[in-house]
């Protein structure tokens, strides 16, 4: 049979006709559609950005690199550039000597009145200047990154420029912030002193392949070891071939096996290595944004189907028509999944357009949170690519067809014209009538909670169980809360009937709930559930960190270098100012912290020292697994291993506990250490391993902090002496007990803002299908609107009777969210979360939260029942 | 004029019709036969069947038991894809609420059956001038059905119902929303396009005074016809 009018056609006729004819609510499918894309995209965007940003920035200076060696822990010995020269033998690779640290600008401090994690962090980068015009140039256009000797300079002059006072190489971006020019001085907080240095020029901010990112900070490798007064450390050695092109895949590994060997303190890393490594870290972190984002549109598939549902009502006589005309059901479906597949094309655009606007709000978000919790990382850029764009268009056309299904079932069992009587045509889905099909996708969500998590590279681990049980509880929720319309409406009938009997019939619609009402509740349940369980997540998380924070944190003073921004950034304290410090009289007792990144079977994990004996005495570690019974931290076991603590996520990570042992290298050799204890720690998901800060100081052979703890004498004022002490090293914070809790307080937020985003547009985009909902809902009942209005009905009785159903499908939808967000709480702390990162929480409830939240929920559904059923009614009765 | 119909050949052979929604049969094996060009009144009480025989005849509804035979077509016999290519080609429907597409100008409205039968653009453009002379609703071709008089649509009505040129015309009432006069003008208009093109139509009417362009008038009650179908003379059927 010949198909009719073309996909064209049919658009040009009917679909784009009918988007004139009702804009607004075209425009608001239109919109759900869009958000549901633009959440996803903007965190796909926003995660890439951020992992991008860390990735080679220092590639935007050097060209790209062959491979890096990096020390197995600490920094690496600057006689290793020698022992790495003697195993290339005659190779033709360039050594380049690098030493990285980071640093804050004097300005951006103050901007931000010293508060932690607030200010960017810049990447200075210490390069051999004069050794890298040397080499072969890769950039396309054959310059230099860095301008070696300006116009007219000798490379005598510019030896001695470099041997010079100390300068710096700033960016275009980061001068026009400062409102600095080359021959200017820029004041720098790096590691705990002040420095103020002299800008030497400006990094081009844009080349054809590569671009120095605006936090990077550049100078000559010399001029930076005399600021930091370290001489016997680099950070690594990047290695370039030096033939005209890259290293080949085989070359890399030759590479690597030559540079391999038993002993060395240092270890060979391909080029893309640091940005899997950064890869790997977040991962969690973002698939837990991305899994949210999506949980996001799924709600939005909801409310497009409803949606699409109310077209359908709205044209059902068109229908019935095309049907009188000849349309067959294959011509019918073809129509419809042609309509459906320009909503989805139209929507995925604005959506990705959208997306790319969020992403500019979120990118900031995701990377500070990033930052604060990972790495010092810098600013962010939203950089797009065709598979984002294809992915955002895949998405929104798969959902919109998604979403289409039962309004297609319904369009499909419309009958001819002749046929078609007024009123509540919809067929309905009896399945969604039925409580079974929920009941089984509970009861296999729950057995999925028992799969272990997927191990992703670099160790991550993703509870691919848990999310599928996420899924499942959230789509078999749909199927049950339906069963919650019936003694509503029973309910419902008899108070109204004693207090406003106008309102019945209203009410006896919700007691014969329609798979419209139906889907209506589900968008708001699914809604409700995520939000719900989300809040009891965040909850139980501020809870257990608050306790965590009251055992772990007693001393009464912490300090860290001021330009110390995000938790891992490479700020240390010196060793003769910490030692200053601990000295003080007013000092009883003195806690140091050194933090250093090692590799554990392939895997990124940290190693930290403090001092355990004090730990014990003076603070309360929140055990997992105590030792058993006393243990000399200062001395090895009978078997020469060295005791040590690991923090639960380390435990989850490498499946180890109390009495296991384990090896791995640092630039001293393989060290053993025997796990004597599991502590909690909410600090750091990728784990850690605490031994006696004098095994780290002996493994590191420094004795730099991350931070210093100090209990004083009773009687001295924390706050006073921090002051006192603060003009007195100016590069130092000193924090109080209190201040320090703020600040991690201050973190925790930050870290959860985009959750309290995404939880805000699910909820938003559930409330405007629900307007879309009650719009088809009321349309449908236009005879009997008409009924109540032949029957002596004022306008505003009847939209009430059109508000009760509204509300009455809000109050279904958020009592059965509410009922599921206590599973779905249980589910995202002692299974997602637990496989995760690894971290046992406590379970709190934040009932004043959730009141609000429900009470402003159901507030909101009424307003929009109301305002949809003043404005629908009048017009339908018009 | 009757004697004409009865010797040319039969379009539409009703045999045993029968039908029932639940426990209520509504048609109680209807015979009756339609011939090429004819035109029938089907006229009864409310309840009597007269909308569900006009549905089974459209292939709209099927029979729960009897044939209906289309140019010797067996319509219970066909597919629903199938039926609905006998009502793309061969049936044309007027419906009493005109039931024109709101998306589609008066053009696009009478246009559409023709597209849906895949017919050429030429074809298409050379048939819609005819049929817009034909209804005289020229004048309004760009015009969207809202804006249209009840006349003016079912003029539109009638010229889609003919587009595809169907042998076989259904109207369910087709003056039933129409001032007196109007419905005169397009009860005129319907009898001389079925003369002009030969096709056969079956109307269900309230109205005696419609059944004038009628040759013949099917009385159903209780799902029965009841009597011998009257048949009108040449003055009657002229009115």
């Amino acid at each position: 049979m010949k198909g009719g009018p073309g996909l064209v056609r049919q658009w040009t006729l009917f679909t784009l006709r009918h988007w004139r004819r009702t804009p607004w609510q075209t425009l608001l499918l239109l919109f759900i559609l869009a958000l549901g894309v633009a959440t996803y995209l903007s965190i796909r965007l926003a995660n890439r950005s951020a992992v991008e940003s860390f990735g080679d920035f220092a590639v935007a200076v050097r060209g790209q690199v062959d491979g890096s060696i990096e020390p197995l822990a600490g920094n690496l010995p600057v006689q290793t550039l020698r022992e790495v020269r003697e195993k290339l033998g005659t190779k033709a690779v360039h050594v380049i000597p690098v030493l990285e640290t980071t640093a804050v600008a004097q300005r951006d401090l103050e901007q931000v009145e010293g508060q932690f994690g607030r200010a960017p962090t810049l990447r200075l980068l210490g390069l051999d200047l004069l050794g890298i015009q040397n080499l072969n140039p890769r950039a396309p256009d054959g310059e230099h990154i860095l301008s070696g000797p300006g116009e007219g300079e000798e490379e005598g002059d510019f030896r001695e420029r470099l041997r010079g006072a100390p300068e710096v190489f700033i960016s275009g971006p980061f001068a026009r912030r400062l409102g600095k020019d080359p021959g200017d001085q820029i004041s720098l907080l790096i590691r705990d002193q002040h420095h103020d240095l002299r800008i030497a020029g400006i990094l081009p901010q844009q080349r054809a392949e590569v671009s120095a990112p605006e936090n990077v900070l550049v100078m000559d490798i010399s001029g930076l070891m005399r600021v930091l007064g370290q001489y016997e450390f680099l950070s690594r050695i990047d290695l370039v071939w030096q033939g005209a092109e890259h290293l080949t895949v085989e070359g890399q590994k030759r590479l690597a096996e030559v540079l391999s060997g038993e002993g060395v303190g240092w270890v060979y890393r391909p080029p893309e290595f640091r940005e899997n490594e950064t890869a790997s870290m977040t991962a969690a972190f973002r698939l837990n944004l991305t899994i949210l984002s999506l949980i996001a549109l799924l709600t939005g598939v909801f409310l497009i189907s409803q949606a699409l549902d109310a077209v359908v009502v709205r044209r059902r006589l068109e229908i019935g028509i095309l049907r009188s005309l000849g349309m067959t059901d294959g011509d019918l479906r073809k129509m419809w999944l042609g309509e459906i597949l320009l909503l989805g094309l139209v929507g995925s655009a604005l959506g990705v357009l959208l997306g790319g606007l969020l992403a500019q709000l979120t990118v900031g978000a995701v990377g500070q949170t990033i930052n604060a919790l990972y790495q010092g990382g810098g600013t962010y850029r939203v950089q797009w690519t065709g598979a984002d764009l294809l992915s955002g268009f895949l998405l929104g056309v798969g959902a919109s067809l998604v979403a289409g299904l039962i309004p297609l079932r319904d369009a499909l069992r419309t009958p001819a014209a002749q046929v078609l009587m007024q009123g509540n045509n919809a067929p309905g889905l009896a399945l969604l009538r039925r409580p079974w099909p929920g009941l089984l996708m509970v009861g296999v969500g729950y057995l999925l909670t028992f799969f272990p998590p997927l191990v992703l590279d670099g160790g991550a681990r993703f509870p691919a169980g848990g999310y599928l049980t996420a899924f499942l509880w959230l789509i078999g929720g749909t199927f049950l809360i339906g069963t919650l319309f019936p003694p509503l409406g029973h309910w419902g009938r008899d108070l109204v009937t004693r207090w406003k009997p106008v309102l019945r019939p209203g009410v006896s619609r919700l007691h014969r709930a329609t798979t419209r009402h139906r889907l209506a509740a589900a968008g708001l349940f699914i809604a409700v559930s995520m939000a719900g369980g989300m809040t009891l997540l965040v909850g139980s998380f501020e809870h257990t960190v608050e306790r965590w924070l009251e055992h772990r944190f007693r001393a009464d003073l912490y300090i860290n270098p001021l330009g110390a921004q995000g938790a891992e950034s490479d700020h240390l304290i010196s060793s003769e100012r910490w030692r200053t410090l601990a000295e003080k009289s007013a000092v009883v007792a003195a806690d140091p912290f050194r933090s250093t990144r090692i590799q554990i079977e392939g895997t990124t994990t940290f190693l930290t020292g403090s001092d355990l004996t004090l730990l014990h005495e003076w603070q309360t570690p929140l055990w997992i697994e105590r030792p058993l019974g006393e243990v000399s931290w200062l001395e090895r076991t009978s078997a020469g291993w060295v005791p040590a603590i690991v923090n639960e996520a380390f435990a989850e990570r490498f499946r180890v506990g109390v009495g296991d042992v384990l090896e791995f290298p640092t630039q001293k050799g393989l060290q053993s250490v025997v796990i004597k204890g599991v502590q909690a720690d909410y600090g750091n998901e990728q784990g850690a391993l605490l031994v006696d800060r004098t095994w780290l100081f002996q493994w590191l052979g420094d004795e730099s902090l991350t931070n210093l703890t100090l209990f004083l004498r009773e009687g001295e004022d924390p706050g006073i002496l921090g002051e006192n002490w603060a003009m007195k090293f100016p590069g130092l914070a000193f924090r109080s007990n209190k201040a320090l809790r703020e600040t991690a307080k201050g973190i925790f937020r930050q870290t959860f803002g985009i959750t309290h985003a995404l939880k805000f547009i699910a909820l938003l985009v559930a409330l405007l299908g629900l307007a879309l909902t009650l719009v088809a809902i009321f349309r449908e009942a236009v005879q009997e609107l008409r009924i109540l209005r032949n029957l002596g009905l004022t306008s505003r009785e009847i939209a009430s009777n059109a508000a009760i159903e509204g509300t009455g499908i809000t109050f279904v939808g958020l009592a059965g969210g509410l009922l599921f967000s206590f599973g779905l709480g249980w589910l995202l702390i002692e299974v997602i979360n637990k496989q995760s990162f690894g971290w046992t929480l406590l379970w709190a409830v934040p009932v004043w939260e959730m009141v609000m939240f429900s009470v402003g929920l159901l507030l909101a559904g009424i307003l929009v029942s109301l305002g949809t059923g003043f404005v629908v009614v009048r017009k339908l009765l018009s | 004029m009757t004697q004409q119909y009865q010797n040319s050949k039969t379009l539409l052979e009703v045999h045993g019709l029968r039908k029932v929604f639940g426990e209520t049969v509504v048609l109680r094996g209807l015979d009756f036969t339609v011939a090429k060009g004819e035109r029938i009144a089907l006229m009864g009480p409310s309840g009597s069947g007269k909308s569900t025989l006009l549905n089974c005849l459209g292939g709209i509804e099927r029979p729960d038991q009897g044939e209906v035979l289309l140019s010797g077509n067996e319509l219970t016999s066909l597919s629903a894809d199938e039926l609905a290519c006998l009502r793309r080609c061969t049936i044309g429907t007027v419906f009493q609420f005109f039931h024109l597409l709101p998306t589609l100008t008066v053009r696009e409205n009478i246009a559409f059956p023709m597209e849906l039968a895949g017919w050429s653009q030429a074809k298409i453009k050379k048939q819609l001038g005819q049929l817009l002379e034909e209804v005289k609703i020229g004048h309004r071709a760009g015009a969207y059905p809202e804006t249209l008089s009840g006349g003016e649509q079912q003029r539109v009505a009638v010229a889609r119902s003919l587009a595809v040129g169907p042998s076989l015309l259904l109207a369910d009432e087709p003056t039933g929303n129409l001032d007196r006069k109007t419905g005169d003008t397009v009860l005129n208009l319907m009898e001389q396009l079925s003369e002009k093109h030969n096709v056969a139509m079956v109307m269900v009417t309230h109205d005696e005074r419609s059944t004038r362009i009628c040759h013949r008038i099917l009385r159903l009650e209780d799902g029965v016809l009841a009597g011998v179908p009257e048949e009108r003379n040449e003055e009657e059927t002229a009115g």
